[in-house]
């Protein structure tokens, strides 16, 4: 059985500091919350690098880095910007509806770590 | 033995001698794996075993945690092939630098030892023929007659040397440290394996250097000033060096850093940062060429950036939390771009 298309809810909105890392269970599901003024992103919760947990790294309002190697991603589009990182970050759709934040989960996305 | 590397570009062929490791085999055959450690910490070199069989080394090595037994991944800097191998990296090779030593092993002859503190020594060893090394970079150190190594990074610069100097901290049950803080005399030969390392300051950068380390990470510090001093880069530019302790007992070296203050005037400023306890008014009186400030060393970061950097080129090393937290500063107040921070972090 593959799951359901919909939107969960990851968190109340404010549960995010600004510029905040924040991983949540979402139904088996973990995912990565990043805050950025009133906007929400959600990703994977590792480095498409070395697995490293991003919640461990920084986000400074326009750039997401793992700490590992430097990779750094854009908060926004998930798009490689540093001269390190080769792989771009996934993404799930985040929006926000009374109050929470939900985000649409159709399979957990993974990346492709193998040699 | 015979290594098959399948690569994006095609399979390379790496042959080892006995015991040697995949990762020191390849790198001394000129073919750029991916590594940052080298002793089985972080991880990095991690790839899969297709065919044949290997000693996988040390089973404790932390950087095993994120191998995949399933898919038969292993760590390049344990593993010592058992049989001919052929394997996938994760990774596309990397570029060799260029003009860049192959890193091989060198006959080495202890010089000096010198105690700097309760817990840390200097060591320099005499090597047979000359090293090319960037400053910034390790060796791997192994005592007389043993497998194992450990990293420590060269505190000494020039092109080329016959000489390398390092930091070494006593470590409990560390093979290496304990033969050097009990048996090593001069005139010993431990097993040198090197240069290694790619968090390295490149010649003629024309940037100012912030430069921040903690405990035997001094080394990095006192290598990469020694070849921006040699490549005529301080004066033209500034270097600020942070140097984090716990106490004053740890603090090595003072005199050598007074010495580059009085040698380099406005354009060096060194500030020692004390975590556990303060200064005393005789130790500052003691070194009046360095600034004492109380707290953790990303903390004297965040208040020496606060003047800006603007073309600063920044070089942590240290523990890994230290490094950590210094790189979340120097990106958040500094805005230092990744391309404007190199790293090592010790473990």
């Amino acid at each position: 059985m593959g799951r359901s298309m919909v939107w969960k809810v990851a968190c109340s909105e404010g549960a995010i500091g600004q510029n905040d890392l924040k991983e949540f269970d979402i139904d088996g599901v973990t995912v990565l919350l990043a805050r950025v003024g009133e906007e929400y992103f959600a990703y994977p919760p590792l480095c498409p690098h070395q697995e490293e947990p991003l919640r461990k790294g920084l986000c400074d309002g326009e750039s997401i880095t793992c700490f590992k190697h430097i990779w750094q991603w854009d908060v926004r589009t998930g798009a490689c910007t540093g001269t390190e990182s080769r792989i771009p970050l996934k993404m799930y759709q985040v929006r926000k509806a009374a109050g929470q934040v939900e985000v649409l989960i159709e399979q957990p996305l993974v990346y492709e770590y193998d040699a | 033995m015979r290594i098959i590397v399948e690569t994006k570009s095609g399979p390379l062929d790496v042959a080892t001698l006995p015991g040697e490791t995949i990762l020191a085999a390849g790198l001394r055959q000129g073919v750029a794996l991916s590594y940052e450690c080298a002793t089985g910490t972080c991880g990095t070199c991690r790839a899969r075993l297709l065919d044949g069989e290997v000693d996988e080394g040390w089973p404790q090595a932390p950087g095993r945690q994120c191998l995949k037994q399933a898919r038969r991944e292993f760590l390049m800097c344990q593993a010592a092939p058992l049989t001919d191998c052929r394997i996938a990296l994760p990774d596309p090779l990397g570029a060799w630098r260029a003009g860049a030593e192959r890193p091989a092993e060198i006959a080495a002859r202890v010089d000096r030892l010198v105690p700097l503190t309760h817990d840390m020594l200097a060591l320099s060893l005499a090597l047979e023929r000359p090293m090319v090394f960037e400053a910034g970079q390790f060796a791997l150190l192994g005592a007389p007659g043993t497998a194992g190594f450990r990293a420590y990074s060269m505190a000494n610069w020039e092109a080329p040397s016959a000489r390398l100097d390092f930091i070494i901290k006593r470590k409990l049950k560390g093979e290496f440290s304990d033969w050097l803080f009990t048996r090593a005399r001069q005139g010993d030969a431990p097993r040198v394996f090197g240069p290694l390392g790619s968090a390295v300051l490149e010649p003629s950068l024309g940037h100012d250097l912030l430069v921040a380390v903690g405990g035997s990470g001094l080394a990095v510090a006192l290598s990469i000033l020694a070849r921006a001093a040699g490549e005529g880069a301080l004066g033209p530019n500034r270097a600020r060096l942070f140097f984090g302790v716990r106490t004053m007992r740890d603090a090595a070296l003072l005199e050598q850093i007074s010495l580059w203050r009085e040698r380099f005037g406005e354009a060096f400023e060194a500030t020692v940062a004390l975590s556990d306890a303060s200064a005393g008014a005789a130790e500052r009186a003691h070194w009046p060429a360095l600034c004492f400030e109380d707290g953790m060393v990303h903390e004297a970061v965040g208040r020496g950036l606060e003047g800006g950097c603007d073309n600063t080129m920044a070089f942590l090393a240290g523990p890994p939390p230290m490094v950590d937290a210094t790189m979340r500063v120097v990106m958040l107040k500094g805005r230092l771009p990744p391309s404007r921070i190199r790293f090592d972090k010790f473990s």
